[in-house]
């Protein structure tokens, strides 16, 4: 085309006029090979400082333009036209009467600058790519990427940093193929050290950069692309923390996380006993690899996060004060770019937790009552380890699979000592315990799953399996002494001693099948079909043996010896629909399933099977409000088997008072539950409310029933029994107060529920309800403080149908508070408050009002490196442990020793090099 | 006869001198943005890279009659769409009266709709010589700033005599048919351009929603998104570009 008009000449007339402040340019455009007027051409004005369009224009059909006010200025005058080349033009527009330009007809691009490559320097040329080796030229020490630009041949760096390549302005630099932060190029080039650099590359950016960046933006930009050396993006970041109050007190820990690439090893190791018995969310996800894990794209839209703890103790500043020692060791690397993910990791803890505690309960059965008081001491050493791998490889675009496998070892140990007493109504003993126990608990499992995911041609068609096989094995050998005496009014009529050693062997293994189809039947309408397909079966070998003359536990107790065997066989086919519709989208599906049972008392030689047909009715529906709002519906039923040690007909005598027996007429139970909740947030006005309304009742729900002698002394089994349910209903309105910035969040809640147990063949109904109110306050300005409040208040009715003195109506209430400052930069102080009260009430006399106060200052040395702090916990030395319960026919007060004042202080070194720990999310 | 053919000849020349510059027609860009770029760095956002598809692919398209426009969104690629789901984005309007230099939109902000209108944002191009086709048309880059700190490139064609381009950018000596702007990870770019059986009918100003300033709502959506960090910066810019 352009070589048809080989000859493009432009002839401009200026005629300038000056009016005013302003003035006026008109001239015209011609095609001179043809002395033709050439119509609609731009005629553009560039300032010609730095390029940005002034005005525009185009011709008409005589050629002609004419600019109308313009300012004084100089300017480039740009004239293009889709058949011509480009003609520009500087014009020096003055105040007064400005000379007409000379028409210069030279190109304005004189692009090419020459290369000059002297021979012998490692530069190379590959097709359009020259390459140069950064370690060949010599920079200074720490020296940034712009001064090795500096030094390359073909390539200038002028004072603001712009670049210029072979003669052309460098648009962009790229770090290893990808974007470096924004569009400024001296971004990278400034921030960059020259030592990581491997190699520098200078192109006109292709297509193929381009669709590898996934964004195209021109296809013509000089472009430098900075290959970095494979160990530049290596580094490592941890913490060091030492603290201790020097005589009673420690909490060390160490925790490293060293990355190359994709690749991450992290580790860490904690000693202590002030209950920081595990990595904390935050340093889970740097250092534990958080294994547990895992996201999901929904269908409907929406991102699924699941996370499984993996069974980790955490204190609560329950079971007295442990001691403990983790360490963990974490492996994550990605190959094929990302195709395949490989996730391991190992950990190790020990937790030793002494423990004592106090409990006094009052039973009621029928009119009568009496009281009894345990007091224990306890010891338990607990070791777990486990290992965990899980790869993930993505096949191609359409299947994906994933293996998990997770292995459990634990070994505890424990001994305890009890001491029991029960009084009757007249305050006269009726039975009298001590009992000491010792045993090892040995636990290993390992569960694994493997996930196979494809995706057809066809949009939204898919199809998922899933694998699960579990193994477990639980060995406890168990030793028992129990001296129990009991007695008439007072008057002692009879004593027993037992003496045993018993020894379970539980081993269990299922196998379960999920696989899921899902068809678009439309557009906006989908079929799921599934099937479902588990096995799992469970022995429990359970001998127990009493002492024998040489001191020996080798005479087998029938009674309490017996060898049981569960299995469970389920096909559960289904199928749902759903219509997922722009502003509401509903489903609803059925499953049936068909479960075989086979229960097998291998001792007696009794065998029952029987099974069940359940259906599995699930329906959802949500609607979209306007605003960021939503109402969702759901319902579904699900059933639940009971457990071998709910079945097996055998007698746990380990708490001679309070015995356990197996139950083996027992039915699985049916449990139905629905829930509604409506929310609405108005982000401009920063205010939202939420409510919701949940509840659920099951049949043949498994409850207690009890029978207990005038000693006090009992036996209870689980049974079937109707009439259980739970509901409730939550709302919260919040809103920002405006000028002084403080957010504010308040609502109630309310929770009803009743359950069923059986004490004496009396039946027990027992309803608890709930009422409260919550208020939430909180303030803060980033980097500076941060306080927040939060009272609540909520009154408790619980009633029992057998006597009204196991009832009880109170009131509860707590105080939040917490305050952060950061003060002279280098300083934070850090505190909370938690207070909580009950009611007085006069069958629990003792002390229910609480206030733990803590508070710790921190400085911060050589910036953030290096932290030291000084901490309290409980200022106020009023912590206890103590719980006050009213359960079924009993109410009761339990008391145990739990962390009190103590100080503490603390020195904390982050370390790092080209990394830092991720934050909250 | 001969008369009549000479006029034919006349006239046809005319109409190919005509044609050369386009003044009506409907432009469909394909808008493609980097989901994992927008995501950023770090754990959790590595978590869902791999779930999520790389490029998000949608169409919209801009009818143009001389001094006005109108866009609306199209039709999305359904296997790369995005898992965040329909915000309301879609019902999105953009009404540009360039010759009057105002603009009217109809925008899903947070869930509400609202209909915004203001005077077309000046922005300041800086032309360069640097030039490539897109949908057959030879186009020069330019590159200006939004919201005082957002670089635009975008690429324009003197052959289609509109001063228009996707939503409301404006204001270069001819039709924008290309836009890159790497802070937002998303591209724009023409893949048609239709002439024959285009409704210029439905150039007209959307009117369902709440009526606001457009300056004064986004001061409103600034204060009320400065605590969500670059989450909310993006918000904003998508909310009024």
């Amino acid at each position: 085309m352009p070589k048809l008009f080989t000859l493009l000449i432009i002839t401009l007339l200026f005629s300038i006029k000056l009016q005013a402040q302003t003035i006026a340019v008109s001239g015209s455009v011609a095609d001179t090979a043809e002395n033709k007027a050439v119509q609609n051409a731009v005629v553009a004005l560039l300032y010609s400082k730095d390029s940005i369009l002034y005005k525009f224009t185009r011709t008409d059909a005589s050629g002609k333009y004419t600019f109308k006010n313009l300012k004084a200025g100089t300017y480039i005058l740009m004239t293009t036209h889709p058949y011509f080349g480009d003609v520009v033009l500087n014009l020096d527009l003055k105040d007064a009467q400005t000379e007409i330009p000379s028409v210069s007809l030279t190109s304005k691009s004189k692009l090419l600058s020459e290369v000059i490559i002297k021979s012998g320097t490692p530069i190379k040329i590959k097709g359009d790519t020259t390459v140069y080796t950064a370690d060949s030229f010599k920079v200074r020490a720490g020296a940034n990427v712009e001064e090795l630009l500096k030094k390359l041949p073909g390539i200038q760096v002028d004072k603001d940093g712009k670049i210029t390549a072979m003669g052309e302005q460098v648009k962009k630099v790229l770090v290893d193929g990808e974007e470096f932060f924004g569009d400024d190029p001296g971004i990278a080039t400034k921030n960059l050290r020259a030592d990581i650099v491997k190699e520098v590359e200078v192109f006109d950016k292709k297509s193929d950069q381009a669709a590898f960046t996934g964004i195209d933006d021109g296809v013509k930009d000089k472009t430098i692309n900075l290959k970095l050396k494979d160990n530049a993006k290596k580094g490592y970041f941890g913490k060091a923390e030492a603290g201790t109050d020097f005589t009673n007190y420690y909490n060390n820990s160490i925790m490293a996380n060293a990355f190359k690439g994709k690749r991450k090893l992290a580790a860490y190791g904690i000693m202590s006993n002030t209950g920081q018995t595990n990595l904390d969310w935050q340093d889970n996800q740097n250092y534990g690899g958080s294994s547990g894990m895992t996201t999901e794209m929904m269908d409907g839209g929406g991102i699924m996060i699941t996370s499984e703890g993996d069974g980790d103790s955490y204190y609560n500043g329950q079971g007295g004060i442990p001691t403990n020692w983790n360490a963990g060791l974490h492996y994550s690397n990605k190959f094929n770019n990302g195709k395949q993910t490989l996730n391991s990791g190992y950990k190790y803890s020990k937790v030793n937790s002494p423990g004592e505690e106090r409990t006094y309960t009052t039973n009621f059965i029928g009119d009568s009552s009496f009281t009894s008081s345990k007091i224990s001491n306890a010891f338990s050493s607990k070791v777990k380890q486990s290992l965990n791998v899980s790869f993930e490889t993505n096949i191609d675009s359409a299947n994906s699979l994933k293996f998990t496998a997770k292995g459990n070892l634990n070994q505890t140990k424990s001994i305890s000592n009890y001491d029991l007493e029960s009084l009757n109504a007249k305050s006269l003993l009726i039975n009298s315990s001590t009992r000491k126990t010792s045993g090892i608990v040995d636990n290993s499992s390992l569960n694994s799953t493997l996930l196979w995911k494809h995706k057809f041609k066809k949009l939204a068609r898919t199809l998922t399996v899933n694998l699960n096989y579990n193994l477990t094995n639980s060995k406890t050998d168990n030793y028992l002494y129990s001296e129990n005496d009991y007695f008439t009014d007072g008057v002692p009529y009879q004593n027993d001693t037992t003496d045993q050693e018993s020894i379970k062997d539980n081993n269990s293994n299922s196998l379960t099948t999920n696989i899921t189809y899902t068809e678009p039947l439309a557009k906006d309408f989908f079929m799921s079909v599934m099937y479902a397909f588990s096995t799992s079966t469970t022995v429990n070998d359970w001998i127990s043996f009493s002492k024998d003359i040489s001191g020996k536990y080798t005479t087998q107790i029938d009674s309490l010896s017996n060898s049981f065997l569960f299995r469970q066989n389920m096909h559960k086919p289904g199928i749902s629909f759903r219509v997922v519709k722009k502003k509401y989208n509903y489903s609803a599906g059925i499953s049936v399933s068909n479960s075989n049972f086979k229960q097998e008392d291998i001792t007696k030689g009794i065998i029952r099977k029987y099974n069940f047909t359940n259906f599995f009715p699930t329906a959802s529906f949500y609607k979209k409000l306007s605003g960021y709002g939503g109402i969702r519906l759901n319902y579904n039923g699900s059933t639940t088997a009971p457990t071998l040690n709910q079945l097996q007909p055998i007698t746990d005598n380990s708490d001679p008072l309070y015995q356990y027996i197996g139950n083996p007429d027992l039915n699985q139970s049916f449990n139905h539950s629905i829930n509604a909740n409506y929310n609405f947030y108005n982000v401009l006005k920063e205010k939202g409310l939420y409510s919701g309304i949940y509840g659920g009742f099951t049949q043949n729900a498994f409850v207690n029933q009890s029978t207990i002698d005038n000693t006090g002394k009992t036996i209870y089994k689980t049974v079937n029994a109707d009439g259980n349910y739970n509901f409730g209903l939550y709302s919260g309105y919040n809103f920002k107060w405006k000028k002084p910035n403080i957010r504010v969040s308040f609502g109630p809640f309310a929770n009803a529920s009743r359950y069923i147990s059986f004490v004496n063949t009396q039946k027990s109904v027992n309803t608890n309800t709930s009422y409260g109110f919550r208020f939430d306050a909180s303030k803060q300005k980033e980097k500076k403080y941060e306080i927040s409040i939060n009272p609540e208040i909520s009154w408790v009715n619980a009633k029992n149908s057998i006597n009204s003195n196991a009832s009880a109506n109170y009131w509860q209430a707590s105080v939040r508070a917490d305050l952060e400052i950061t003060f002279l930069k280098k300083f934070r102080f850090e505190t909370d408050l938690n207070f909580r009260a009950k009611q007085v009430d006069p069958r629990f006399p003792a002390k229910n009002k609480f206030t733990l106060w803590n508070a710790s200052l921190k400085r911060y040395i050589f910036k953030e490196e290096l932290e030291a702090s000084v901490s309290v916990n409980d200022l106020l030395n009023d912590n206890r442990g103590y719980e006050r319960s009213f359960t079924d026919y009993r109410y009761s007060e339990t008391f145990y020793k739990t962390l009190q004042r103590f100080w503490m202080v603390t020195l904390t070194w982050n370390f790092s090099k080209n990394g830092k720990p991720t934050g909250d999310f | 006869m001969k008369y009549i053919f000479f006029i034919l000849l006349i006239l046809s020349c005319q109409c190919i001198q005509a044609q050369v510059f386009i003044e009506k027609g409907m432009i469909e860009y394909e808008v493609v943005t980097n989901n994992h770029k927008a995501m950023g760095e770090g754990s959790w956002a590595d978590m869902f890279k791999d779930k999520i598809a790389k490029l998000s692919t949608s169409y919209y398209q801009l009818t143009f009659d001389s001094d006005k426009s109108i866009y609306q969104f199209n039709r999305k690629d359904e296997k790369t769409k995005s898992p965040w789901g329909n915000d309301g984005s879609e019902d999105n309007t953009w009404y540009n009266d360039y010759s009057n230099d105002k603009f009217v939109q109809q925008k899903s902000v947070f869930g509400e709709t609202y209909i915004l209108t203001d005077s077309l944002k000046k922005i300041n191009w800086k032309i360069t010589n640097e030039s490539r086709m897109i949908a057959g048309f030879n186009c020069r880059k330019a590159v200006g700033i939004l919201f005082d700190s957002v670089y635009v490139f975008a690429f324009y064609t003197d052959e289609i005599a509109v001063s228009g381009g996707p939503m409301s950018l404006h204001g270069l000596p001819g039709m924008i048919l290309g836009i890159t702007i790497p802070r937002m990870f998303s591209s724009w770019v023409a893949s048609k351009l239709e002439i024959n059986g285009v409704n210029y009918n439905k150039i007209i100003a959307p009117t369902k929603g709440k009526k606001k300033k457009a300056t004064e709502l986004q001061e409103t959506v600034v204060k009320a998104t400065k605590d969500w960090g670059s989450w909310g910066q993006q918000a904003v810019w998508n909310i009024f570009l």
